[in-house]
């Protein structure tokens, strides 16, 4: 690979590996850091990458190894720095439920709150509209665990959503329950 | 009719079952502003969804390619600064050695005799000198054997004297059993 491949072939998916570095990682700072060493690596071996058959789930897969390896290293620094990215905003309650459930803040924190996999699943499908082959190979998952994953987290994104529209409606929610 | 078929695609997607064709059409439905009122509850999941996947840092490209090529020009004045010093190294060992060979070359052993007889002859007269002189040396060392025989007899009278010790412990011991 050329180095003017590399920019148009490499540098256009930035974006879409921030985007997934930061849902893993929850700090911007550290999310910058792991991006920048991974298209550091992706340009060191850029020889190689016209071999590589998936670019995208190829450096989606290095993303995510490299934000793991991150989040183990932090378990022994700070828990206070995770716990305050991990919860959701307390004084956003105040406000209008419909005005925040508009918010794609809200979806960021419902996707944020759900458990690693499910996480990393329903953001690499339904944000990158990644092939179910790609997350397969970006976390080394099989197809029907990345289904039925992906298929709890949906759901559990739609309850939330509809808990927070319909705060204190509970009829509401048990007719859209129904209907589903 | 098209909020029957939302409805079947909402299905699928919650079930997973939906293709990425079908899922940006669910995107499109919701986000497109003429949504069934019974569906209106999902607006939000889905244009959250779509303004996520579209949040995007103009300058992310630049400043990366900026980053890659100051890593590299880094990594370059490193390499230079190894090279250096390896060279440098390199040239100061070539230096030393040359310098050794050339005095070692200075000092070099000359011939002095061009037939070989008188070589020898010469080379056993010398040595013949140091032996001689080893010999002298050894000689002035021949008084300490006499310091040797004169501590004999004094061992001997020493075993005699520990000899009556003895007999002496035995008797004290005879004594004590009494």
């Amino acid at each position: 690979m050329l180095a003017r491949d590399f920019k148009t072939d490499v540098l256009p998916i930035s974006n879409k590996l921030l985007r997934f570095a930061l849902q893993i990682l929850q700090n911007a700072e550290e999310a910058r850091d792991v991006l920048q060493d991974i298209i550091l690596k992706l340009w060191q071996k850029r020889e190689e990458l016209g071999k590589v058959e998936n670019l995208d789930a190829f450096a989606m897969r290095m993303i995510r190894n490299r934000c793991l390896d991150v989040i183990r290293s932090r378990r022994t620094v700070s828990l206070e720095v995770v716990k305050k990215h991990h919860l959701p905003d307390e004084e956003s309650s105040e406000t209008d439920p419909l005005e925040i459930a508009e918010t794609t803040g809200l979806i960021k924190r419902i996707i944020t709150g759900l458990p690693d996999i499910q996480r990393t699943i329903i953001h690499l499908r339904d944000i990158e509209q990644l092939e179910y082959e790609e997350i397969a190979e970006a976390t080394e998952l099989n197809v029907n665990a990345i289904r039925v994953n992906l298929s709890r987290a949906r759901k559990k994104v739609r309850d939330e959503i509809l808990k927070i529209q319909n705060y204190g409606i509970t009829e509401n929610t048990y007719t859209a329950a129904k209907v589903l | 009719m098209e909020s029957q078929r939302i409805h079947i695609l909402l299905q699928k997607y919650f079930e997973a079952e939906t293709t990425l064709v079908e899922e940006n059409e669910l995107i499109t439905y919701f986000t497109s502003g003429e949504v069934d009122e019974k569906l209106k509850m999902y607006i939000p999941m889905f244009s959250g969804i779509r303004d996520i996947s579209t949040e995007e840092n103009a300058d992310l490209s630049d400043e990366l390619m900026d980053y890659i090529l100051e890593s590299e020009h880094k990594e370059k004045v490193k390499y230079r600064w190894m090279w250096q010093m390896v060279t440098g190294i390199a040239a100061s060992v070539i230096v030393v050695m040359l310098s050794v060979n050339y005095y070692n070359s200075r000092t070099q052993w000359k011939d002095t005799f061009t037939d070989p007889q008188k070589a020898y002859a010469e080379a056993s007269k010398t040595l013949d000198f140091v032996a001689g002189k080893y010999n002298q040396g050894l000689a002035q060392l021949r008084p300490i054997r006499k310091i040797e025989s004169a501590v004999n007899p004094l061992n001997s009278g020493m075993k005699k004297l520990n000899k009556g010790f003895d007999k002496m412990n035995e008797l004290n011991k005879k004594l004590k059993k009494e």
